[in-house]
């Protein structure tokens, strides 16, 4: 286990940003770290990076206490969604102090130069970089020292297309090849959706939901098939009896089906034999994608509804 | 020797961004040096020229005022009344708007994620920002006297070391003060502020103390001024520097001007003693 939280609880002020946060990354995961503006990602990153210590509750990295050991650091990136360095050092020259603080060759500083995109800036100044330029920086120096776990708030923020597919390359190739454990917070769903094993859902400091994402896609409903019918109560009625079938809800325009993980393709055959059954016209097979935005538009209701 | 070496690179750092553009410090030297070209034409030198007061005083005096000529540290006083406050703001610069827009804009946080004890980041942060700035006016300093009056400030470097150690808990205080005002504010520009307002405020709150010393005739105001200036009571001891009626108030022995010294660097110690304890243990970025 290489994070464990238990029980955390942080406030600033009268406003509790965290409340009694449970969570844990094993190693070799990716886990993503899921929830609106102010759901406590940010806090609960600070947390795990020594830079805010916990009202209440036992957080742990690599066995010790952030707050209070800094010598775990070396085995840690951190990437910032606002990154910020010294404006007037120039690119190089700063990766490769970075370089000589966690005791690389100074030659990996160019190497991940490369390996984030940014060839050709060398000699610039970091306050010339752009939003996007600052954010590969980041990530390059985050990733200089070979961390083991790499804690990422919102990575691809400012980035392009390009650039956000490429970050997301570089964090499935780092776990494939060298396998680094990732905690990465998003709002941008879908890019997660690519890279995450393991999500917890976290809104108003609490967990929402927790685990691995097809469970988490069950346990919300999101990821629902949608059939539109003329005879919705008669064709929910023979699809009830399918053992695969998680949920299923009925309106008067049609049903919407949670299949279990692997039986979705066989929901599509399945629906079309038993309408032909019961005789009901279908309308529209509308397929439910493991987004996680859906899920979180799923959670962030339940959630509202007090589902939690 | 890996922690050395971070701690190196941090400090180097921190040297690059506070001195990168050296306006203000060469300002202060341009001024001090030219102070220092002055008082060295005035002693006399040149041909023709008239000796200056510090050199007539030094050809003329006696031991004893030799001796208080070193002590108040007359050459070196003269570029502390300009001096003093342009090195006040450089400090200030340093730790408030330096070190308070790192904590703004967040590069404390990106230096914190480095293997190094948050104490080493601040002693390595305030090593660039006053440390260096301390050398650079006592070296002004010295080195200015020991032009002026080489023979008697060699045969006088305890007492000339003294005076300057008297003269500079104060700025030690202030820096002690100011450190903690940009923890807490964790604005640059706030602190930068409040910094130069906290430092003429001191400054007139021991004019005020003498200034009521000699309305109530009572030593007690001297001696709290003696605590945030210890250089009163050194001159207090020599009689010198300060106005006779004030000081005849109060003629603190040698042992007790060494104590009101002590006293000053324990304050302005336990001030940054608490600085480093809040960063150490108490901010959260």
């Amino acid at each position: 286990m290489i994070v464990s939280i238990e029980g955390l609880t942080k406030s600033y002020g009268s406003v509790v940003a965290v409340d009694g946060l449970s969570l844990e990354v094993e190693e070799g995961n990716i886990m993503g770290l899921i929830g609106p503006n102010g759901a406590g990602k940010t806090t609960t990153i600070k947390v795990l990076l020594g830079l805010l210590r916990p009202d209440r509750g036992k957080v742990e990295v690599f066995g010790e206490n952030p707050w209070d050991n800094a010598d775990i650091r070396s085995r840690i990136g951190a990437i910032y969604e606002k990154a910020s360095f010294p404006r007037h050092h120039k690119v190089l020259d700063y990766l490769e102090k970075t370089c000589r603080i966690f005791g690389f060759p100074e030659s990996r500083a160019k190497e991940m130069l490369e390996i984030v995109g940014l060839k050709g800036v060398d000699n610039r100044q970091i306050k010339g970089l752009s939003a996007g330029m600052l954010q590969k920086f980041s990530i390059a120096q985050a990733l200089m020292h070979k961390p083991e776990f790499v804690i990422a708030d919102e990575p691809t923020a400012h980035l392009d297309p390009q650039a956000r597919s490429d970050i997301l390359n570089l964090i499935l190739r780092l776990h494939h090849d060298e396998k680094v454990t990732f905690l990465i917070s998003s709002h941008i769903l879908y890019e997660l959706s690519r890279v995450c094993d393991v999500a917890t859902i976290i809104n108003g400091g609490k967990v929402w939901g927790q685990g691995r994402l097809i469970e988490l896609l069950e346990k919300t409903g999101a990821g629902a098939t949608r059939i539109s019918t003329d005879k919705p109560e008669a064709l929910a009625k023979a699809v009830e009896e399918l053992g695969y079938v998680r949920r299923l809800e009925v309106d008067e325009r049609g049903i919407s089906v949670l299949a279990a993980q692997g039986f979705r393709e066989q929901l599509y055959d399945d629906v079309l034999k038993l309408a032909r059954k019961v005789g009901a016209n279908i309308y529209g097979i509308e397929s439910g994608t493991a987004s996680l935005e859906e899920l979180f538009k799923v959670a962030t209701k339940l959630g509202a509804e007090g589902g939690a | 020797m890996g922690k050395a070496r971070t701690f190196l690179e941090v400090f180097a750092s921190a040297l690059n961004e506070d001195f990168r553009f050296p306006a203000l410090e060469i300002i202060v030297s341009i001024h001090t040096v030219g102070i220092f070209i002055i008082l060295w034409v005035s002693t006399g030198s040149g041909p023709g020229a008239q000796p200056g007061l510090v050199f007539q005083i030094l050809q003329r005096g006696s031991p004893e005022a030799v001796k208080a000529i070193i002590v108040s540290s007359l050459a070196g006083l003269w570029s502390f009344v300009f001096t003093s406050p342009i090195f006040g703001m450089l400090i200030l610069k340093n730790i408030a708007y330096s070190l308070g827009n790192d904590l703004e804009r967040g590069v404390i946080q990106n230096v914190l994620s480095y293997p190094l004890k948050r104490r080493y980041i601040l002693t390595a942060k305030l090593l660039s920002s006053v440390g260096v700035v301390y050398m650079l006016m006592l070296g002004i300093q010295i080195f200015e006297l020991f032009i002026l009056v080489p023979d008697t400030v060699s045969q006088n470097i305890g007492f000339v070391l003294l005076t300057f150690m008297a003269a500079l808990s104060y700025p030690l205080l202030v820096t002690g003060l100011v450190l903690l005002l940009t923890l807490l504010f964790k604005r640059g520009s706030i602190a930068l502020f409040t910094g130069i307002g906290l430092y003429f405020s001191i400054s007139v709150v021991m004019l005020l103390l003498i200034t009521m010393a000699g309305v109530t005739s009572s030593d007690i105001p001297l001696k709290i001024a003696a605590i945030l200036f210890p250089g009163i009571a050194l001159g207090s001891h020599y009689q010198y520097g300060l106005d006779p009626s004030i000081s005849k108030l109060w003629t603190p022995s040698f042992d007790e001007s060494l104590f009101y010294i002590g006293a000053g660097y324990a304050l302005a110690f336990f001030v940054l003693a608490m600085g480093y304890l809040y960063f150490e243990r108490r901010l959260e970025i």
